[in-house]
């Protein structure tokens, strides 16, 4: 299971980031980018669609239901990450110019989108850290793929729970988004100047990307959290003798499940939508601009 | 007010000789005091289109001059005690101000001619 997860995380970035090398192939011209931004989107949908079914079909027991929208995730994070790094006009010729202010990651986060983010990683991470400390092995001793409860002499127990045997794998194409994320946000600043008419401009286009790639991540968190919370949640509400906090975590985790739509239909939003950039400002001396 | 360093491809001057020079005349007139902090070679040189060892020998050569000082994981920054000759911010302006002369007389243009398009720029002179 592991190698076929691993290949996973290792083949489709490492295929998408071709396509993008032969997307950008023979320069792009600048105002044509959108579009070519928009095949590299599209193709890493198909791709990890691609993934994702087959993984759905190669590993049992739920555990490829759960990992869809996850492997779904690092397909789109790595796509729009590459459609704002590589996938990128020339630059025109003539003098380059260079601000002395060093760029930071931070400076180009916006504030809202990322608080937004980040709940849902720390909800996300919240509800799989519960759910793998209060799940038990199944009826065939498989570790962390139940729920149960003793009630005096009965027993009753409920499947697929997100425990450890969902969890484990499950934190791991995590953390590919969690660095995939990382890794463009970086390199979105790192991404040379002159792609914009001016230093603002440049500043502007380098916000959208950053807000792409971020909300590339939330999407992806968000549709994960999707599917875990219903599984989870109906799991608990399932049960037929339960334990005090099973029914109220069980509800909470079933309403949350609506609102993670809702965050990825706006995460998805914030990727697709375009932006125009401003006016050019009119040209100052040389030296300090 | 950012400061912008730049390259000018047509210039027969080698890349990094521009950049050292460039960044030698911003912490003489002052524009960058003592602890400012200058971009990674990496940004620097991704912005200018050069390779990063060209950024890296401008930045080499400003220390060796003792305007710059590079700590591990502290980034370049200008030196405290930048070796700025005094009087050096008036003896730069002197030099661009004689090389504007030196130009605009080899074009021809007489020294009355020079003053009057010079009082032009300043408007309020």
């Amino acid at each position: 299971m592991s190698l076929i997860v691993l290949f996973v995380l290792v083949g489709t970035p490492l295929l998408l980031t071709m396509i993008a090398l032969s997307l950008t192939r023979g320069s792009v011209e600048t105002g044509e980018e959108w579009t070519r931004v928009r095949w590299m989107w599209a193709v890493a949908v198909l791709i990890g669609g691609v993934v994702a079914w087959l993984l759905y079909g190669s590993l049992d027991l739920g555990r490829g239901a759960m990992l869809v929208p996850a492997v779904l995730g690092v397909a789109v994070v790595v796509g729009v990450g590459l459609g704002e790094t590589v996938v990128r006009p020339q630059r025109p010729a003539g003098p380059r110019s260079a601000s002395l202010v060093a760029r930071q990651v931070s400076d180009y986060l916006p504030r809202g989108l990322t608080a937004v983010v980040l709940a849902t990683a720390v909800l996300h991470l919240a509800t799989l850290t519960l759910t793998t400390v209060t799940a038990s092995p199944d009826d065939m001793g498989r570790a962390g793929r139940q729920v149960a409860a003793q009630c005096g002499t009965t027993g009753s127990a409920a499947s697929p729970y997100p425990g450890s045997y969902y969890s484990v794998p499950m934190s791991v194409v995590f953390l590919v988004i969690g660095l995939t994320t990382v890794a463009a946000l970086m390199a979105v600043v790192r991404r040379p100047r002159g792609f914009a008419p001016d230093e603002v401009g440049d500043d502007v286009l380098r916000r959208w990307s950053t807000t792409r790639v971020l909300a590339a991540a939330g999407a992806a968190l968000a549709a994960s959290h999707a599917g875990t919370a219903f599984f989870a949640g109906t799991a608990l509400l399932r049960m037929e003798c339960q334990r005090a906090w099973m029914e109220p975590v069980g509800w909470v985790l079933v309403a949350s499940v609506p609102v993670a739509l809702l965050l990825l239909g706006w995460f998805l939003g914030r990727i697709v939508t375009p932006g125009a950039l401003p006016a050019a400002r009119p040209q100052q001396p040389a030296g300090a601009r | 007010m950012t400061l912008v360093l730049t390259l000018q491809p047509d210039d027969p001057t080698p890349p990094y000789e521009q950049l050292r020079r460039q960044l030698a005349d911003l912490i003489t007139a002052g524009l960058l005091g003592p602890g400012d902090r200058l971009p990674p070679l990496r940004q620097l040189a991704g912005d200018l289109g050069v390779a990063v060892g060209t950024v890296a020998r401008a930045y080499r050569e400003l220390e060796q001059e003792g305007l710059l000082t590079s700590r591990r994981g502290g980034g370049t920054r200008v030196a405290a005690g930048g070796q700025v000759p005094a009087g050096g911010r008036r003896q730069l302006l002197g030099g661009m101000a004689a090389e504007f002369v030196a130009r605009a007389r080899s074009l021809g243009f007489t020294d009355e001619e020079i003053i009057v398009a010079l009082g032009r720029q300043l408007p309020l002179s």
